[in-house]
């Protein structure tokens, strides 16, 4: 008796498997048509982006160094009287270390007409190489990319939540593709019709690529997250500095900056200086900011807080103190960007987004193809082609 | 390729305009963008003979390149007067500036930048003897 009632509801159980597989399927068939012009385009911006200041590099020779100095040996202190050299009305913001071993010094100074204006100076030196203004690759890439060129409280939020039809895209993609992990080593069917071989294709790319999709879709989930109101808690706050009527006094020169960075050191002794912060306000202090023992945070986890006009230290804050909201922020941006292991990260990241791009334009491609041979123009039913195998 | 391009446009369904539009409105925006903030920068106030003179700029100061100046006049009793310009940063050139009646003319001047001087707008009263001038340092002009 039990053994005649069984096969019914298995019978039930696969039709209503199917049905959850088709919803998932027009799930994603939606998502990667309906957006394939944003979610392309954001997909490409944040491609190049990882390598923008490269592309700077190639661009701009007033970048290149003459020599490349180990980061502890860079010449800050003269650096920053070449540039007030050439600048001295200029409000200064920062002095950055070079992003790689040939690449120059970079100050970033704010004109009296207000226009930031970079300038490029020797590591070893400081001798003043050129100047350049503030548009650049890299951020003409990371404005199309973050906030679509949009004043950021607008395109921030509109491009962040484009993570979460990403999500939907990832888990629907590798639940409509059954057993997906046996496809990392399925060659495409290049003998067969172009239908099949972008399915091939697209999902040869999707289980590759997966891992970085969900990176990518969950720091996009955190960025939502922050611009919508769940920041992390700003950091402790420091002793005010001396009174003062301006934001960097005249007698502040390059060798009182080598010694606020001494000062810096001091406080952190493994501090790897990466940015130099100055203050906007006359009640601010020199924020020296770098690399310490903590993993996977921003360089301004680091930090440490200068007087400029009595060079003591007023705070530090180290990135393994944060708390666990903060640590999660800081993470976002080198998980995001590729940023934490150097060249080989970035290179990885870079072939991860060109790995989206072709998932982008593969699932369009699939659709187009279809429609061509004579398929309705609505989203497909999911196929075979999703479970295929090499000998199908 | 155009039919592919063609069926995809037709499959996007209602989220191609808002799509395209945010897509090609960033292009258009990256293209013109200044990174600085359309309004006027004041660059503080002079005394020129008897009369304060604000001098405010709007725009990147490049060289070639035309940027907007505005002079705000006072002098007791003479009430305000204010005028807008536009002027190219090459030079050396100098011009007449009337501000009407009750105001003194003056005359401009565009010093740009040398080796090791920086950018200067200067103005001078015609009607003072020995004339009178206000220089304000604008900075070092790319």
């Amino acid at each position: 008796m039990k053994s005649e009632t069984r096969p019914r509801p298995k019978k039930n159980r696969s039709k209503s498997a199917s049905a959850r597989r088709r919803w998932w399927f027009q799930a994603h068939a939606w998502i990667g048509l309906q957006l394939s012009i944003l979610l392309g385009f954001v997909f490409v911006t944040g491609t190049f982006a990882v390598f923008s200041h490269e592309i700077d590099w190639l661009l701009e020779p007033a970048m290149r160094a003459p020599v490349a100095v180990p980061a502890e040996e860079i010449a800050w202190g003269a650096a920053f009287d070449a540039a007030r050299r050439e600048r001295p009305e200029a409000a200064w913001i920062t002095l950055d270390r070079p992003v790689g071993p040939a690449f120059a010094v970079q100050a970033v100074v704010r004109t009296t007409w207000q226009e930031p204006v970079r300038l490029w100076l020797s590591p070893q030196d400081g001798q003043l190489l050129g100047e350049s203004g503030w548009m650049n690759a890299q951020r003409l890439l990371r404005m199309l990319h973050r906030h679509l060129m949009l004043p950021p409280k607008v395109g921030v939020p509109i491009v962040s939540a484009l993570a979460l039809p990403l999500l939907v895209s990832l888990v629907s993609g590798l639940i409509v593709y059954r057993k997906f992990w046996r496809g990392f080593f399925r060659k495409p069917r290049f003998e067969r019709r172009a239908r099949l071989v972008l399915g091939d294709l697209h999902r040869l790319a999707g289980v590759w690529g997966s891992w970085f999709v969900a990176l990518i879709a969950l720091t996009g989930t955190w960025y939502l997250v922050e611009s919508l109101g769940g920041r992390a808690p700003a950091f402790p706050e420091t002793i005010p500095p001396t009174e003062r009527g301006v934001p960097v006094p005249a007698s502040f020169d390059g060798a009182r900056l080598d010694q606020a960075i001494a000062a810096a050191r001091r406080s952190i002794p493994d501090l790897v200086v990466q940015r130099i912060q100055f203050p906007d306000e006359a009640d601010g202090p020199i924020v020296v900011t770098g690399d310490a023992a903590a993993v996977l945070v921003r360089v301004r986890a680091n930090r440490v807080s200068v007087d400029p006009v009595t060079g003591d230290v007023l705070g530090r804050t180290r990135g393994e103190t944060l708390g666990l909201h903060q640590r999660i922020a800081e993470a976002a941006d080198p998980l995001h960007f590729g940023t934490f292991g150097g060249l080989p990260t970035k290179l990885l990241w870079f072939l991860g987004g060109l790995l989206m791009t072709a998932l982008a334009l593969t699932g369009v491609a699939i659709y187009t193809e279809r429609v061509r041979q004579g398929a309705p123009a609505r989203l497909p039913e999911p196929t075979d082609d999703l479970e295929a195998s090499p000998a199908a | 390729m155009k039919g592919r391009v063609a069926l995809w446009w037709q499959g996007l369904g209602w989220l191609r305009w808002p799509s395209a539009l945010l897509v090609l409105g960033a292009f258009g925006i990256a293209l013109a963008y200044q990174p600085i903030a359309p309004g006027w920068r004041s660059h503080g106030v002079r005394e020129v003979g008897t009369t304060r003179v604000e001098l405010s700029t709007r725009g990147l100061l490049r060289r070639g390149e035309a940027f907007d100046v505005r002079i705000e006049v006072s002098s007791d009793p003479a009430p305000a007067a204010s005028r807008a310009f536009t002027l190219r940063l090459e030079g050396p050139r100098a011009g007449p500036i009337e501000l009407g009646s009750a105001t003194p003319p003056f005359e401009r001047a565009i010093e740009l930048p040398e080796a090791r001087t920086p950018l200067a707008l200067v103005l001078s009263t015609t009607q003072a003897d020995p004339p009178q001038h206000g220089r304000w340092i604008l900075g070092r002009a790319p």
